[in-house]
Formats: structure tokens, sequence, C-alpha cells
């Protein structure tokens, strides 16, 4: 079967597919989402991709502290509802200083200040910002030992609030991670 | 009270303040909890939250106030609908109080929520002059950082050229040599030397953080600005690898201050503008919403007083109205409750007063009509009052009975004409009469034989009232005394000629059984006997004349013949009597019987004549007066006394001590007949005066 579209018509679907291809670039996603244990400890890596907005951009250009936060809970698989053994909140927020022409980084763990970063370049406050590496989040519980659990975690990137009334947050979709064991 | 207390004010406000702090409540609580869930900073939900209050605030506001308009505008209709009583005014007030509220609020409104809007737009060329300062400032840095990283590289040449024990002398050379202002050496971060010739040097030096360094040694050079005590203070550093170990290597330098201080004034200017431009529209509507919540509040407050100020208006005058309808209706039974304004209770306090005094009034006039009543129903003389034309208002048994109007009759005529066809021709005339009549029997002898004497009354509002008396057995009882008295009467004028008469048959008896009887006595003592018989006759003549008297046949004449024939009539009668006639020139006719006024004025002038022995004045004059015509008879004789006055109409009463005492009595007669009254009093200087009324 031969198709003869016009050139009308291939602007057209170049374009939708452009469009698609940016929007669906633009949606903020977690990738890469790696755990590791040890000693009980489960640590984790992942990044956001997607996650610079011009909407975030223009807020950390303009000088306005700038708030990723990440939330990971460890769980346990149930018919209903999923059993929440822990959760841990990792929030970094970055602040550009035009006069010292540096970004500042402060790493935040359940609202603990743990980390100060300055750097000079957005690359490095970019990185730092959606890049979190092999971080320790919990301990596993003792009644989570020896139980099949699973980790999830999404990413909140900007709270904005629609016609002043409607919550609306910029965040990627939540993931999970396998399902596995820690025993004692 | 017929119309339902309303509720204090007080009472609805706190059950709408109460309503809307619980649902303000509840909503907020449940926004919080949503926003918990979301995990978000508490910073953020407090902002959010208080961004929410002003919303819902405004919407709650909007709310109760589209409600409190709309519920008026409802009532409005409804009563404009129900045609409630003192609508208009409560229409007319609402709606100006209303716009009196809204329209300057809301122009004021439009006016100032564009002035918020546009307060912090940022001028149309700001944001070009600052992108371009910016680039310049940008590049003044990356010039200032680009010939420190020099500097460094050049102190890190000279570092690498020396042993390190020499590394002191040979960078206080280089700094004196004017290599840099501020020249540092660290080993893995940590100071090594350090030396400036820089005031800012002295207080800057101490506290380099780890990330610059952190980021030389990651990446290879780096750049760090500081501010202390002496100002602001530049530095580049590169790494230098000797061997295995790390150093790092720092130029620094200060800008001159004033340059510095600009530069750093500029960018923090920049910032703030940037910060305003994203947040512009978030705080503009913010202050936007403060602002309409007070524009709310105040249209709120203005509507709500204009409803309260209305009602409170209108709700007494509503209340007026409706008590007075019923009043008006006929129903007394009313009360105006206690208002809370002064005023108001001084006017429901007076009406209420008014109203119970007019049920008393009411009460009491009910109670005189319910004993008048009984007293006219149980009146033996029959009253009946009439329209004009002829609906009965009220009728008493005995009328009824009289006039035999049957049960239930609503109307006097025709039913009249047919039961009682003599009281009718008598009622008839005296309607078209327009004024008072009486009639007696005989003449309205209805046709059941029943004498009744009638009498008209006009009434108030056109109306009549008709009395009738059954003088049946009054006339009967009043035959029987005028028989007996006249019988009696006669007796007596008989029995006074009878004594001479006997006393002359006597004597002329006596006279001729002792055969003294002298012709001439004899013919004296006849000619005595035969003058008294002549006056019995004259007597019975007068009897006669009265019983037969006529009924009268009034016509329209002319008074002046009549006057001017009784002038030739008594001309040379009476020598010295002097009478005289007057009447007025176009004298109207007059309508009466001519022939028995005639005899009326005959009897009146010879009176005058014997009054004044003969010898005297008598005049005759007349006049028209109040619809009437007014004769008056006078002479200047003796007078009548004041005893005398009232009974001079009677039959058998005399002033002049001989007659029949039937002359005026007869002439009252005539008169009454023509529906005319008479009447006696004294004449100036002296005499009497008859004065006849007539009906023109």
């Amino acid at each position: 079967m031969a198709y003869n579209f016009s050139m009308r018509t291939r602007i057209l679907l170049c374009g939708a597919v452009l469009c698609g291809a940016i929007l669906w670039g633009a949606e903020p996603r977690l990738a890469e989402f790696s755990l590791s244990v040890e000693h009980r400890v489960i640590s984790a890596t992942v990044q956001v991709e997607g996650a610079f907005s011009p909407e975030v951009m223009e807020r950390i250009r303009s000088g306005f502290p700038v708030t990723f936060i990440y939330t990971f809970t460890l769980k346990s698989e149930r018919r209903l509802r999923d059993r929440t053994w822990s959760k841990t909140r990792i929030s970094v927020t970055c602040k550009y200083d035009p006069v010292r022409v540096e970004y500042r980084l402060n790493f935040r763990k359940d609202g603990q200040l743990f980390d100060t970063r300055y750097v000079h370049h957005w690359t490095e406050a970019s990185r730092g910002m959606v890049s979190l590496e092999n971080l320790a989040l919990f301990d596993v519980p003792e009644e989570a030992r020896g139980r099949p659990v699973f980790v999830t975690s999404r990413v909140n990137l900007l709270s904005r609030t629609r016609w002043l009334i409607f919550p609306d947050d910029l965040e990627a979709p939540e993931i999970s991670s396998t399902i596995f064991t820690v025993y004692e | 009270m017929s119309s339902p207390q309303r509720p204090p004010l007080h009472r609805n406000l706190r059950f709408l303040i109460t309503l809307i702090a619980i649902l303000l409540g509840v909503s907020t609580t449940f926004y919080v909890l949503i926003l918990r869930n979301r995990n978000l900073p508490a910073a953020l939900a407090a902002n959010r939250v208080m961004v929410f209050l002003l919303w819902y605030a405004n919407i709650t506001f909007l709310l109760i106030l589209a409600f409190v308009i709309v519920r008026q505008f409802v009532k409005l209709v409804l009563e404009r609908r129900g045609r409630r009583l003192g609508f208009r005014l409560r229409t007319r007030l609402i709606l100006s109080l209303m716009a009196l509220v809204l329209l300057p609020v809301l122009y004021m409104f439009i006016i100032a929520s564009d002035l918020i809007l546009h307060a912090g737009d940022i001028p149309p060329g700001l944001p070009s002059v600052l992108s371009q300062t910016r680039a310049l400032v940008e590049d003044w840095d990356r010039n200032r950082i680009a010939a420190l990283k020099g500097r460094a590289q050049n102190l890190k040449a000279v570092l690498e050229a020396a042993p390190p024990a020499t590394w002191y002398p040979a960078v206080q050379e280089f700094v004196s040599e004017g290599g840099a202002q501020i020249a540092e050496v660290y080993q893995e971060r940590r100071l090594l030397l350090s030396l400036g010739r820089s005031p800012a040097y002295l207080s800057s030096s101490q506290h380099l953080p780890q990330d610059f360094l952190r980021e030389i040694e990651g990446a290879g050079e780096s750049f760090h600005w500081s501010e202390g005590r002496g100002g602001w203070v530049l530095r580049a550093g590169v790494r230098m690898r000797i061997g295995r170990r790390e150093f790092q290597v720092i130029a620094g330098e200060s800008p001159e201050a004033p340059l510095a201080g600009a530069r750093a004034a500029f960018l923090d200017l920049d910032q703030t503008i940037s910060q305003w431009a994203v947040e512009r529209g978030t705080l503009g509507t913010t202050r936007l919403l403060t602002f309409l919540l007070l524009t709310l509040s105040v249209v709120f407050a203005g509507v709500w007083m204009g409803t309260y100020l209305s009602r409170n208006f209108t709700h007494p005058v509503g209340l007026l109205l409706e008590e007075t309808r019923k009043i008006g209706e006929g129903d007394l039974d009313v009360h105006l409750p206690q208002a809370s304004m002064d005023e108001w209770d001084t006017l429901f306090k007076g009406f209420n007063s008014m109203a119970g005094q007019l049920k008393s009034y009411r009460d009491e006039l009910a109670r005189e009509r319910e004993y008048l009543s009984s007293l006219i129903a149980h009146l033996t003389p029959g009253l009946v009052s009439f329209e004009p034309d002829g609906t009965i208002v009220t009728v008493n048994p005995a009328a009824r009975r009289m006039l035999r109007l049957p049960e239930g009759e609503s109307r006097l005529f025709p039913e009249l004409e047919h039961s009682s066809p003599v009281l009718w021709t008598w009622l008839e005339r005296a309607l078209a009469g327009g004024r008072e009549a009486r009639g007696e029997m005989p003449d309205l002898a209805l046709s059941d034989g029943t004498q009744v004497s009638a009498g008209l009354v006009s009434l108030p509002a056109g109306r009549h009232l008709l009395m009738v008396e059954d003088v049946t057995q009054l006339i009967r009882i009043q035959k029987l005394a005028t028989w007996k008295e006249a019988a009696q009467r006669i007796a007596h004028e008989i029995k006074n000629p009878l004594t001479p008469i006997r006393l002359h048959a006597e004597r002329l008896k006596k006279k001729a059984v002792e055969g003294v009887l002298d012709p001439a006595d004899a013919v004296a003592s006849l000619d005595a006997v035969l003058i008294e018989v002549a006056n019995m006759k004259t007597m019975l003549d007068a009897f006669s004349q009265f019983a037969r008297m006529p009924i009268p046949r009034p016509e329209p004449f002319d008074l002046g013949e009549l006057f001017a024939q009784l002038e030739e009539m008594y001309r040379g009668v009476h020598p010295r009597m002097r009478f005289t006639f007057s009447l007025p020139p176009g004298f109207p006719p007059l309508h009466a019987d001519r022939e028995l006024l005639r005899r009326v004025m005959v009897n009146l002038l010879d009176n005058a004549a014997e009054a004044c022995r003969m010898d005297g004045e008598a005049g005759v004059e007349a006049r028209v007066a109040e619809g009437a015509v007014e004769i008056r008879v006078r002479d200047n004789g003796p007078g009548i006394p004041d005893a005398q006055k009232e009974r001079v109409f009677q039959p058998y009463v005399s002033t002049k001590g001989r007659g029949s005492g039937m002359g005026l009595s007869i002439v009252g007669r005539i008169i009454r007949d023509h529906e005319g009254t008479i009447r006696v009093a004294d004449n100036s200087p002296r005499g009497a005066v008859f004065i006849i009324t007539l009906p023109l």
C-alpha cells in the first residue's frame, strides 16, 4: 500500500510527533532507581530526568530557593492496601546567589540538614539536585525483616497553586523497586 | 397580633456567623489534611492555607451577599405579586439603599483593582536595560576571573620552579612585585601560606569554604567571591600537583570599593526584580483578593445594613397598614406589638389607644342602637325611615302594622300606594313639597277606617322619616270631648239668653194675671226677647259655619287684587277707621284658596276694627321671606295679653267678652289647611299683629 501524503499533512504530522516528543520528554520521571542493602540499612540511587521545566528554571534563576523533595517508602504488599514500614523524605534545596555567582545546595533528611554544597556552575548544581547516589535511607525495622518488601520513590519538583486555590504539584510519577527480603 | 414575631437580628447574625465559622473550620481542616497527605513542607502548606482562607472568605462573602441580595429580590417580587401592604415603599427603600452601597463600592473596586493589578508592573524598558547591564557585569566578572586565574597560574609557575622551602620568600616577592594582591597556597585544602597587601585580605582570608578548594581539586580551577569588613574580595585558584601532593594555588584581589559595591547592589536589585517578575501575578492576585475581601465586607455590611434599616422601617409600616386595613373592614380587634424604636412605639401605642377607643365607641353605639331599636320596636307610633328611592332603612312593627307592609318588604313605595292610597297621596305631596308636612284626620283616614296622624321629617343624607300615629281612638275621644264641650257651650250660650227671656215672659205673665199689662211694657219685653232670640240665631249660625268649613282648593292668584278688593270693601264702612294695604312690586302669585283667604282677611280686619272701637288704624302688608309668603295684619288697639296669645285660635275663646269665640279658630283652621302657620304678637308701639306664613 502506497502512502501519498501532501506537504501540508506531512508538516502537520511532523509537528504533532515533535510536540508529543517534547511533551513526553518534558514530563519529569525517575530513572536508574537502584537499591543496596548493607547491615540492614537500605541505600538508594536515583536520578530525575526532565526536572527542569521553564517554570523551575525561572524560579532558580530569579534567586528563589527551589526544593526537590524525594520520598522513599519501605512497604510490604497487602491485598487492599500496602503496609508501610518506614518512610524517609530527602529534600534538596537550591538557591542561586548572583553576587557570589554560586549555587548553594542544602540537603536534608527528614528535615535535618546533613550536607551543604556551593557550586559555581549550573551543571554541577543541576546534577546535585536531580541525582542521589547511594544515599542511606532507612534501617529495615525488625518486624519487616524476613518479609518480602519493596521501596517506592517519588519526587516533588514544584508546588504551585492553580487559580490560587487548587494545589498542583509538578512531580515525577512514583516508581517501585523489585520485591526483596532483608534478613538478619 | 396576626403577623408572627420576627426573630431578633442578633440571633440571625449569631446563627450566620456560627454557620460560616463551622463551614470555614471544616473546609480548612479538610484542606489541611489533603495538603499533609501530599507531604508538603509546613511553610508551603501554611502559605497555601492562607491563600485558601482568603479565597474561602471571598467566596463565602460572595455567596452570602448573593444569597442576601437574591433573597431580598425574591421577597420583593413575592410581595409585589401578593400586593402586600407597603411593598412599594419597601421596594423603593431597599433598591435605593442597595444602589447607594453597591454602585459606589463597585465603581471604587473596579478602579482600585485596576490600580492594584498594574501597581507592580515592571516598566517596559527595564528588562532590556537590566539584561544589558547584567551582560556587562558578567563580562566584567569573566575578565576579572580570567585575569586572576592567569595570576594564579603565574604563582603556580613560581612555586613549581622553586623548592618548597623557599616558597614563602618567593610568594612574598611575587606579591611585592605586583603579581597579585593576595596569594595563598593550600595543601590538600589546608592553608600552607598566605600573603596579601589588600586591606580586605586581612578580614577574608580565614574563612574560605571547603567547597571552593574542593572544586579546585576536582575541576582544576575555580573562583570565589567573599565579603569582609574591608570590602569584596575575588579569588581564583588553580590546582598544582607536585609528585603525589595536591596543592591549591590562589590569587586574589579586592576590586575598587565603589565598583564592587555597585556590582553587588545591581545584582541584588536584578535578583529582586526577577523575583518580583516571577511572583508578581501571585502577589497581585493575593492583594486583589484581600482588597476584594474588604470590598465584599463593606458591600455585605452595607447591604445588610440597608436591609436591616428598610426592614426596621417598612415592617412597622406594614403592620400599621395591615391593622388599618382591618379597621377599615370593620374589625376593631386590632393590637400592634411593642416596637423597638421609641417613635414607632409611641405611634403604635397611640394607634392601639385610638383603636381601643373606636371599639369602645362602636360597642357603646351598638348598645345605644340596640336600645333605640328596642324602644322604636315597642313604640305605639309607627316610624319608617327610608331612602329617597323608597328603600326602607328602619321600620318598626307598629308602622308595618299600620301601613300593612309585609314582613320582609324592603321598599316603602310603591307598596304604600296599594296598601294605603290616602297616605301615599299625602306622602307624595309632602315629598314633592320638599319640607316637613303633617297630615291629620280625617284627611288621612285609611281604607280600613283607621285614622292616622302622619308627619314627615327630612333626615341627613337625603333620608326621610315618616311618623304615623293611629289616632282613631284619640279622635273618637276628642270628638266626644268636643261634642261635650260644644253641648255645654251651646247649653250655656242658650241658657244665657233664656234667662232674660224667662224673666220677660214671667213678668208679662204676672202683669197679665194681675191685669196690669201695659202694652208698651209688653212691646219692650217682647223686643228684648226677640233680641235674645236673634243672638241665639247668630251664635248657632257661627257654629253651623264652623262645622261646614270647606276643603281648600288652592290655585294661583294675585294677592294685590285681593288687597284691592278688600280696600274697596272697607272704604267708608267705618269712617273713623283707616285701612292700609301694602304689597311690594312684582309680588309672585300666591297658591291658595282665594275665597278662604279673603274670609281670613275679613275676619282679622273686623277684629282689628272692633279692637280699635272703630276709631283707629289697621294695616295689611305682605312680603316674601325664606321661600314663603308672610302676611301681617296689625292694629293699634289695646293688644292681646300674653296669657291669651296661645289660646286665641282655640274655639270658643274670645277677647272681646262677647261673640261666639269661633272667628280666630276658623282663621287658624283655614291657615293650617293651607299648610301655613299663624301666630299673634305685640304691635309696635301698641296693638296686636297677626303673622300669617303661607308656602309659595
